[in-house]
């Protein structure tokens, strides 16, 4: 089975691509071998994984080189599923690549008129790669959002002028995200502290996976 | 509430506007590229070299001022549309100076 390659990808920094990967990779380990390519220079996935006392669900790798999507099938055809951290630039050879080389661009995006203006341009850019990656499918992740907040309540409409789809399932504002991250391990290795948090990466899996 | 919603989208269609003709010409830009590099390059070269010229000889100092000097004469050509008048600002000992 050829392996499912997933890129986290946003231009803007602090959207959440990492706590993206690295949960959703978490929580893709659980249903077959998972790896996660952190593309970023700043390196925080394997920050990320380096931190905890077990090994990390997921493997956690870097990539050096100039790379395709070939190149991806080729080395990793151990992994079912391949999530690529992105590093937050459309300008660089990863993401540019990373587009080319997945099957499905999440997109997270925070709640913030100055998150959806910086976040414009990727719709042009996911166009583009689907000139020569036709299989391409691109979704747009609401998170942080806080149930109470009217901007909250207001970005669905604002995102409809993307014009890519937005998952049924956005990502609350947790502290539990920020909390695995400075243990080293996934929400769904924090028990009952963890359980909504992971409810809600489960949710965005089963999406992705029937989309 | 709708008032919220509609600030933002109209803030996001806003922003996209913004964003489509600053980039067309940056799509432009290549297929122009192969006629405009063999003239570009020269051209390069030559405000590379004119831009040399005058930090190369800052050592002597009053070099350096009479190249600047050229420059700073164009400026002065309007002194001659106001004919006649005299220029008392920078002179020391000025013939006329006008009252307060």
């Amino acid at each position: 089975m050829a392996t499912h390659i997933i890129a986290v990808i946003n231009q803007k920094g602090g959207a959440g691509k990492t706590t993206l990967s690295m949960n959703l990779a978490a929580g893709l380990a659980k249903r077959a071998e998972t790896l996660v390519l952190d593309l970023d220079p700043q390196a925080s996935s394997r920050q990320w994984a380096s931190l905890g006392n077990a090994p990390f669900p997921a493997t956690v790798k870097q990539i050096n080189g100039k790379w395709d999507a070939k190149t991806l099938h080729q080395n990793y055809k151990a992994y079912s599923h391949l999530v690529l951290d992105c590093p937050p630039s459309l300008e660089s050879h990863s993401s540019l690549q990373a587009l080319r080389a997945c099957d499905v661009a999440l997109i997270p995006v925070l709640p913030s008129p100055i998150d959806l203006w910086a976040s414009l341009r990727l719709p042009a850019e996911i166009d583009e790669a689907r000139k020569t990656n036709k299989r391409l499918k691109a979704f747009l992740v609401l998170n942080q959002l806080e149930p109470k907040s009217a901007l909250s309540a207001a970005m669905h409409d604002a995102i409809a002028e993307f014009g890519i789809p937005v998952l049924d399932t956005g990502i609350r504002r947790r502290a539990i995200y920020r909390s695995a991250a400075l243990e080293g391990v996934s929400v769904y290795q924090l028990g009952s502290r963890g359980a909504p948090a992971a409810a809600e990466i489960e949710a965005i899996i089963n999406e992705v996976i029937a989309s | 509430m709708t008032n919220l919603k509609d600030k933002l989208s109209a803030s996001v269609r806003q922003a996209k506007a913004a964003q489509q003709p600053t980039k067309k010409p940056a799509v432009s830009k290549p297929a122009a590229a192969p006629a405009a590099p063999k003239k570009a390059a020269p051209r390069q070269a030559a405000s590379v070299k004119a831009a040399a010229k005058p930090i190369a000889p800052k050592a002597p100092a009053k070099k350096t001022a009479a190249a600047a000097k050229p420059a700073a004469a164009k400026p002065a050509a309007p002194k001659s549309i106001a004919s006649g008048v005299a220029d008392s600002g920078n002179t020391l000992f000025p013939d006329r100076v006008w009252p307060d």
